[in-house]
């Protein structure tokens, strides 16, 4: 749209024009404004002129001013028409200078918007332990027993369960013993697996193999193996360890009360694949102890039963493999042990029990 | 030269703007705007605005870029008159309120709406986006920080929601608009955010924290209904996010309750 006069383009605003202003032709000289004939309108000296920076997008120059009849305004958006003008104004410098504040507030803002996010990031990683923490505590009890069963029947239609072997119901009285006063329904279990090893679940499914109780010479040695089990389900560190592995979307979602059942199928999954860190271990093992001392258990065949898998270096025993073993664990539960409390045995033939072949 | 296109406005609060096209003549669309066509009318989907089909791959990135910021398609529609005799083609406006035309040539060659405003145009209209440089606009301006541009000299179409209101500003003359309201304005007119006041008057007042001071001179263009506004009512009242079943119930604060109370009491057994 090349104007066809001579002169510059802009619009025109002025009483008596079309209110969305007149496509006018203009020319800036030392006199003032003076305007193309379709305007009609007498020119203007640079005296009254008021020029600013305006428009939406701030890329046009206003030039305004109070005619005979009116407030007026040209509005010049093209740039080259734009330079005509410059030269005269002398109004417009400190509409320049204002320039570079606003660009510095917009990269401090720009900062900022990029900043926070980065921030509150590495505020939420390294307080991931508390959030979890803060997670777990509200994920309430029956939540986690309904979680515990669900992964319970998945397990159970893979696992060998031996109920009725010579040990497993002196396993269950041992259980009922541990577990007095619980707030949790354990249920005990022998399967047939030769390794020796044993697990829990969150919500008290524990399972001994009969590896284990072929290993073990006595009642106090599979006795500590439980109360460290026990301890894993309660103090909850199977679902302390789903919720870090989940994420903390899923566990607000238990915070909120929601566990469908397919939801939970495709968690106990998750389950078997679980690790315990090191410090859940030796947790459980000092808790262990504790407990096994409650129950007027002597604590002894703990220490002695993985010390005796741990020598036996041939295999590493599958329990001990979940289980980092190191001496320090073995001397900090030694550490726990009473000087001088006698116990007595526990009442099983447990050469007898195993089934020794 | 844009197209010159006659055009019919039909219909009174849900409108639909007709389009006679002579032979070889051609409109723009928004994808999906359509309500019908004549037979001999071609229907051709460019990648990014619909204008003069110059330039290379990048600037035609660039268009498409612009239109995916302003929330719109990435392609146009073009709909061209390849038969002999006059054709017409009708487009919809997507919600109540009414078809605005706007002739560019007497607008100065730009008019600014916004950015889901934009119904149809001649073919030589070119689309694109004008951003306000100001960091409050930016921040708190909400649908007035992009607007769509609309460069040319032909004719083009934009929808307003509910009632419109057309106000010529003249020079230095200030207006205070709710930002959603406004649907189209001059490059011309001033645009600046103002802070309301007070945080109560956001709070309990229903508007916005922000308005929109416009200063003239130049036209502007207002809707009564923001679709926004339309859209949150509507979606308040549903049945689903515990809206009231009953009409002119004075219990509307049991909305929040539900919501609540959905929250807290999930368990569905």
């Amino acid at each position: 749209m090349a104007g066809d006069e001579a002169g510059a383009r802009a619009l025109l605003y002025a009483p008596g024009l079309p209110p969305t202003g007149l496509p006018t032709s203009f020319s800036a000289g030392a006199d003032g404004l003076s305007f193309g004939p379709e305007a009609s309108l007498a020119p203007v000296t640079w005296a009254i002129v008021r020029a600013r920076r305006g428009g939406f997008d701030r890329s046009t120059l206003t030039l305004e001013w109070t005619g005979t009849t009116g407030d007026c305004a040209l509005v010049i958006a093209d740039a080259a028409a734009r330079a005509t003008v410059e030269p005269w104004l002398r109004g417009l410098a400190s509409a320049a200078s204002a320039t570079p504040r606003t660009k510095r507030v917009s990269s401090l803002v720009l900062g900022l918007t990029i900043g926070l996010p980065v921030l509150l990031l590495v505020l939420l990683l390294s307080q991931a332990n508390r959030i979890i923490d803060w997670a777990v505590d509200r994920i309430p009890i029956d939540t986690e027993i309904r979680l515990g069963h669900e992964a319970a029947a998945e397990q159970r239609s893979r696992l060998a369960l031996w109920d009725d072997h010579p040990a497993a119901a002196a396993v269950r009285e041992l259980g009922k013993r541990l577990t007095h006063g619980s707030r949790y329904p354990f249920e005990f279990h022998v399967v047939r697996d030769p390794s020796v090893n044993a697990f829990a679940m969150p919500g008290g499914f524990v399972v001994v193999n009969s590896g284990l109780i072929e290993r073990a010479d006595s009642a106090e040695e599979v006795a500590g193996v439980l109360a460290h089990e026990v301890q894993h389900v309660e103090r909850r560190h199977g679902l302390r360890g789903l919720v870090h592995a989940a994420g903390l979307g899923v566990g607000l979602r238990l915070v909120l009360g929601e566990v469908g059942g397919s939801f939970a199928a495709s968690w106990a999954e998750n389950l078997e694949g679980l690790r315990f860190s090191r410090s859940q271990e030796s947790d459980a093992d000092r808790t262990g102890v504790a407990a096994l001392i409650r129950a007027d258990i002597d604590p002894r065949g703990m220490g002695r039963f993985f010390r005796k898998l741990a020598r036996e270096g041939s295999a590493v025993p599958a329990l001990l493999s979940s289980h980092p073993a190191s001496e320090e664990r073995f001397a900090t539960v030694d550490t726990l042990m009473p000087k001088d409390r006698k116990f007595e045995p526990l009442n099983y033939d447990w050469p007898n029990l195993r089934g020794s072949h | 030269m844009a197209d010159v296109i006659d055009y019919e406005i039909f219909g009174n609060e849900m409108q639909y703007v007709e389009i006679e096209l002579d032979p070889g003549e051609a409109a723009i669309g928004e994808a999906g705007s359509m309500m019908y066509m004549q037979d001999g009318l071609t229907l051709d989907t460019v990648f990014g605005d619909g204008s003069a089909q110059q330039g290379g791959l990048m600037s035609k990135l660039l268009g498409a870029g612009k239109r995916l910021l302003t929330g719109e398609s990435l392609f146009t529609t073009i709909y061209t008159n390849q038969s002999s005799g006059k054709r017409r083609v009708a487009f919809a406006a997507p919600y109540p309120g009414k078809i605005v035309p706007l002739d560019l040539a007497a607008l100065g060659g730009t008019f600014l709406c916004q950015k889901d405003a934009f119904l149809c145009a001649a073919r030589g209209v070119a689309l694109g986006i004008a951003f306000q440089r100001k960091l409050g606009a930016g921040f708190f301006g909400g649908e007035g920080f992009i607007m769509q541009k609309l460069d040319g000299d032909g004719l083009a179409f934009m929808h307003a929601g509910g009632t419109l209101l057309k106000r010529d500003l003249a020079p230095g003359e200030l207006l205070r608009v709710d930002t959603g309201c406004l649907v189209g304005l001059q490059p011309s007119v001033d645009y600046d955010i103002e802070y309301v006041g007070k945080i109560k008057t956001a709070m309990f007042g229903g508007e916005g924290l922000f308005f929109a001071t416009l200063r003239g001179p130049g036209t502007i263009y207002l809707q009564s209904l923001p679709f926004s506004r339309l859209a949150s009512r509507v979606f308040a009242a549903a049945p689903q996010r515990g809206g009231s079943r009953e009409e002119g119930s004075m219990l509307g604060g049991f909305a929040a309750g539900g919501l609540l109370g959905g929250l807290l009491g999930g368990d569905d057994e």
